[in-house]
């Protein structure tokens, strides 16, 4: 593979949720650029969701993001998992491909979730070397997100972006960078967000997310099922400044609203990315 | 000499991240950074909270009646027990949920509806995301030549299920399903077959006389229109048999169950 720069960007996209199909099909078609689909639930035989998938797929440019592929985990690859992802992208034909920095279980296991990384020399040889091995079967480089984070392991050698940044480059992938999940862990683990979005290198990176999380008082969860913060909104002004007006999305996993509420938060987005770009031409 | 990287270390801490998640043992306490406002055991607790939360959601929203029918408290102790004994080992968290009908067997043996309740929304949730085929129209039947017809086979579509049931559980998940008044659930003294298929993008089901659930046997089998003439001489006097099983026939076409005819 050659170490090409991220794909140029599909502008500004959401999550899609089935209760929005009719939506995006019907009257508020083109609303907007592109859609990012959830892996898992489209590796089904047959039925309703693949026949919508087909049919936005016919009218947006689709992401596939996965949450299983478990990079991370010390169990071997998954190969039946891989063929069904490189059956569902062939038929999909997705911009790109996407999963997590992350573990999700061990020992033939899914725990369902996102599991936090020791950021190790150990665990960073083992996760290269499999990003290479899931890039070869899927015929396609990986674009990787990292996750909010609870714990941190006192094993680490390195910080997180340190960890990212020689992921993405020694295994050649590229990186979905979650602004929320950047200030989560970052309150969470008492970093200041700005020095991690700065340890990210800029080529590396394919896409944005932005989510709501819930404010515990002494720490925060990734919920996803709330609005953008103004302390994300604020970050992804920076990020968009450093890293340039790339591919964004909102992703609203629970308590999902109208589409014209993600509409509306979804301008908001465009707003701030412009206004980042302004002043970043102007500096 | 190996090229990989030794995981040994790796693999440990992933195992006792991993039991604690699952079954709150503590060893991997002494491995987590905490804090004086959030210690490592609260943090480590986010994880085992969500991992219960998420599990139950996946089932609830996978057999939604189950649920409707145990009330949320119920479902959620019974959510508990499966979670702790059946984990997960699927990629995708829709098949999560499985072996709930033994689990519920063995738990509520007097209430054997609960069980069978779990079955068929699973059956039904199997028709809703199964294998696509095209339907054969009816005119495909209409352009067949009369000597062609004694050795006829018909494919059926593979969404197409039939389920002895000895409960009423379909009758439940009916009424939960429309909101109507809920019957008492009932075991049956002898198995009712029903059929499960999915029309378009919609799952259909209904209960299948005896008749047709032979007549059904038969052809998903591979039978020939002869053979189910044979199996409907059972039930019918035999000049009326051709008319019945041509009636069958269509019925199943027009419902959208025959996808090849040969």
């Amino acid at each position: 593979m050659s170490k090409s720069s991220p794909h140029s960007g599909l502008g500004f996209g959401l999550g899609v949720r089935p209760t929005h199909y009719d939506a995006l099909l019907g009257e508020r078609r083109g609303s907007v650029g592109w859609l990012e689909a959830l892996t898992e639930n489209y590796l089904l035989p047959g039925g309703k969701p693949l026949h919508y998938l087909e049919r936005l797929r016919a009218e947006y440019p689709i992401v596939l993001h996965g949450v299983s592929l478990s990079i991370g985990s010390t169990d071997p690859l998954n190969e039946t998992y891989l063929r069904e992802v490189k059956a569902l992208a062939d038929r999909v034909e997705p911009a790109w491909v996407s999963d997590h920095l992350c573990w999700t279980g061990v020992d033939g296991v899914n725990l369902h979730d996102l599991m936090p990384m020791p950021f190790t020399q150990t665990a960073l040889n083992h996760v290269v070397s499999r990003i290479a091995a899931v890039q070869e079967r899927l015929g396609r480089r990986l674009v990787l997100e990292n996750v909010s984070s609870y714990v941190s392991f006192n094993s680490s050698e390195m910080t997180e972006w340190e960890f990212l940044r020689e992921v993405a480059e020694r295994a050649d992938c590229h990186l979905l960078l979650d602004v929320n999940n950047v200030y989560v862990s970052s309150v969470n683990h008492g970093f200041d967000p700005l020095t991690y979005l700065h340890g990210i290198p800029v080529e590396r990176v394919q896409q944005f997310h932005l989510a709501g999380h819930r404010n515990m008082g002494d720490y925060l969860i990734d919920t996803h099922d709330e609005p953008v913060c103004e302390a994300v909104w604020q970050l992804f002004h920076a990020a968009v400044e450093r890293f340039g007006p790339l591919s964004t999305m909102i992703e609203r996993d629970d308590n999902i609203p109208e589409l014209e509420v993600l509409l509306a938060e979804l301008d908001r987005a465009r707003a701030i990315a412009s206004s980042a770009q302004r002043s970043k031409s102007a500096a | 000499m190996s090229a990989l990287p030794d995981t040994s270390a790796l693999a440990e801490l992933q195992r006792d991240f991993q039991r604690h998640v699952m079954h709150g043992l503590e060893r991997i306490v002494d491995a987590v950074d905490g804090s004086a406002e959030v210690p490592a055991t609260l943090r480590l607790s986010i994880y085992s909270e969500a991992y219960r939360l998420r599990l139950t959601d996946a089932l609830a929203s996978t057999l939604p009646r189950l649920q409707q029918l145990l009330g949320k408290e119920r479902f959620a102790d019974v959510a508990r027990e499966y979670i702790e004994l059946c984990p997960s080992s699927y990629p995708s968290i829709r098949w999560f949920g499985d072996r709930m009908p033994r689990l519920l067997q063995k738990s509520f043996p007097d209430q054997p509806w609960l069980a069978e309740l779990a079955t068929w929304e699973w059956a039904v949730a199997a028709a809703f995301d199964g294998a696509d085929a095209e339907p054969v129209g009816i005119e495909a039947l209409a352009a067949i030549a009369p000597e062609q017809w004694p050795t006829l086979t018909f494919r059926f579509h593979p969404t197409v299920q039939v389920l002895a049931m000895r409960t009423t559980a379909p009758v439940l998940f009916k009424a939960l399903s429309a909101d109507d008044p809920l019957p008492e659930g009932v075991a049956l003294d002898e198995a009712q077959p029903w059929l499960i298929w999915r029309e378009g993008l919609r799952p259909q089901y209904r209960s299948l006389a005896p008749d047709e659930a032979a007549a059904l046997d038969v052809m998903r089998n591979g039978g020939s229109f002869e053979m189910l003439c044979d199996v409907l001489c059972a039930w019918h006097e035999a000049d009326a048999v051709p008319a019945q099983a041509a009636g069958l026939l269509k019925r199943w076409v027009v419902e959208q169950m025959i996808v090849g005819v040969s």
